[in-house]
């Protein structure tokens, strides 16, 4: 079997154009000016302006905001799946499997909780992909209630963990694993470039398991409690997360000083604050994938570091325009963007 | 004038009753002083938690929209849809100075632990933990709030009545027994002074 290596250069020069694309760090002060209405007018004259122009018949205020912005996250990754060809698309489609989990995991939370299907709609990123790499029709889950769902999770083999599960939150939680052992299964081989996409994670996962130890510590979970939420596959060791399980909220801040995320979090340490805790990590990690630009020009890792910035600007874009719908105080929708 | 007889032993009845209405009357001002100092203790109390519950509601309020900023309304719908029992309340009452008021009570906890809420833990942020524990924080405060503002309406339902009572006693009941008595006395002395001009008229 001869595995065909991708079309990369052709590929990153697309990704480079794309990437010039994205919204620049100073536009995002500007559209802490705007109020809501300018902020979509601003934004249907971006690259986001032919989904906005699409819906604008059918919704309109932070509806349009919302649909437009997924609707454009998921044509750039199907966009992306299309151009490309061999290694470099199957990467890609592995890379984009993550908005499979997290559709399906949308879905059976909004509907086991009865969420009427406008509203799961509006948290759903429409990925398509041939049949071969998409397991579901994502909208056809939509129509079914929980207990048809989990009959159809059962009959694929990636998500039978998750229909064995008892309760609806310990199908969520699997859905999460789920989520993170495709992300790594994508990306397992032996070269330098799929050790920095498992690196960064892997840095994602910690950030997981941290926060979760310390939701849990701060109500007084026991190790027991907190042992079945880990997520594996973190570059911090698992001996080291059960040491770390076993101590007291305060015990454990201390220890944090011993990782290389130390100076994102700090202040959120010295404040005891998990809300800032939270940011820093994000921060880190985004700033940790951007080496993926740099490292191999020519490669997966440009792309892969295209797609986390374009995530990351839908997702604050998201928040700007939504907190200027709510009222929020500026300076806490500031705290909240995640800008590297 | 009351239905007394004009008689010696009518006074005294009269008198009986001004010495029984003063010492009710006496009784009702010391208890409604008692109770206007206790209407008074309960109001600062009251007046200091609804304080605290509109910053907290204010609070908790922001908190929300900034989960909803960051995490989209459905994300948050959906936590919040994931406490499926509401907190029952339980209603027992205690006496303050004879009058029955509220002890408001939730039967079940109020503030449930993170994995106790009933969203997965993996897939929400911070946030939403924060936004619920302010809404347990303010719903406890909201229970002990109708307790208070209950009991104020009570007492003071009860002040009102007492001060109508002492009113009635001190402005009709008293007034009126006084003047009757003072009514026999004045029949009484008449009669005496009637019966000495007879008893001249008889001895000459």
């Amino acid at each position: 079997m001869i595995f065909r290596r991708g079309n990369y250069p052709y590929l990153v020069a697309r990704v480079r154009a794309m990437k010039g694309r994205l919204l620049k760090r100073d536009v995002y002060g500007r559209l802490m000016g705007m109020g809501l209405k300018d902020i979509i007018r601003f934004i249907g004259e971006t690259d986001y302006k032919k989904e906005i122009d699409e819906l604008a018949g059918k919704y309109s205020g932070i509806d349009l905001l919302e649909k437009a912005l997924n609707l454009n996250l998921g044509r750039t990754i199907n966009k992306l799946i299309k151009i490309s060809t061999g290694d470099a698309r199957r990467k890609i489609v592995a890379y984009s499997s993550k908005y499979e989990v997290i559709n399906v995991r949308n879905i059976i939370v909004g509907v086991g909780r009865g969420l009427p299907i406008e509203e799961i709609e509006k948290s759903l990123v429409p990925v398509e992909a041939e049949p071969l790499e998409m397991e579901f029709d994502i909208y056809g889950l939509l129509k079914m209630n929980l207990s048809e769902i989990r009959d159809e999770l059962g009959r694929h083999r990636d998500y039978r963990a998750v229909a064995e599960r008892k309760s609806l939150v310990e199908m969520e939680e699997e859905l999460i694993r789920l989520y993170y052992e495709r992300l790594a299964s994508g990306f397992s081989g032996r070269s330098r470039e799929d050790r920095i996409v498992r690196e960064v994670v892997s840095t994602e996962i910690d950030a997981r398991n941290i926060m979760t130890v310390l939701r849990m510590k701060v109500d007084g979970a026991t190790p027991r409690e907190i042992r079945w939420r880990l997520i594996e596959n973190g570059a911090i060791p698992r001996k080291e997360m059960e040491l770390l399980i076993r101590e007291e909220f305060d015990e454990i801040l201390k220890h944090l000083k011993n990782y290389p995320f130390f100076q994102y979090i700090k202040e959120g340490i010295e404040k005891r604050d998990l809300s800032k805790i939270e940011q820093g990590l994000k921060r880190y990690i985004l700033k940790k994938a951007e080496k993926l630009a740099y490292y191999r020009p020519i490669s997966i890792l440009p792309v892969i570091n295209y797609l986390m910035r374009k995530e990351n600007e839908v997702s604050n874009l998201r928040l700007i325009a939504r907190g200027k719908e709510l009222n929020l105080r500026e300076d806490l929708i500031r705290e909240n963007l995640v800008v590297v | 004038m009351m239905e007394i007889r004009p008689t010696r032993s009518g006074l005294i009845e009269v008198k009986r009753r001004i010495e029984i209405a003063k010492k009710g009357w006496e009784l009702l001002k010391r208890k409604r002083d008692a109770l206007v100092s206790e209407f008074f203790k309960i109001m600062e109390q009251t007046a200091e938690l609804r304080r605290k519950v509109n910053e907290k509601y204010a609070k908790a309020y922001e908190k929300l929209s900034l989960a909803k900023a960051v995490e989209g309304t459905p994300a948050i719908v959906s936590a919040a849809m994931s406490v499926r029992e509401a907190p029952e309340i339980d209603v027992s009452f205690k006496n303050i100075m004879g009058v029955k008021v509220p002890k408001v009570k939730s039967k079940g906890k109020i503030k449930r632990k993170i994995w106790e809420r009933g969203y997965g833990i993996l897939g929400t942020s911070t946030l939403i933990d924060e936004v619920s524990k302010e809404y347990e924080e303010l719903l406890e405060m909201g229970v002990k709030l109708t307790e208070l503002e209950n009991t104020l309406v009570r007492l003071l339902d009860e002040i009102d009545k007492n001060k109508r009572r002492v009113n009635a006693l001190e402005y009709i009941v008293i007034p009126n027994l006084e003047r009757t008595s003072r009514e026999i006395r004045f029949k009484l002395e008449e009669m005496e002074r009637e019966d000495i001009f007879r008893l001249k008229r008889f001895k000459r």
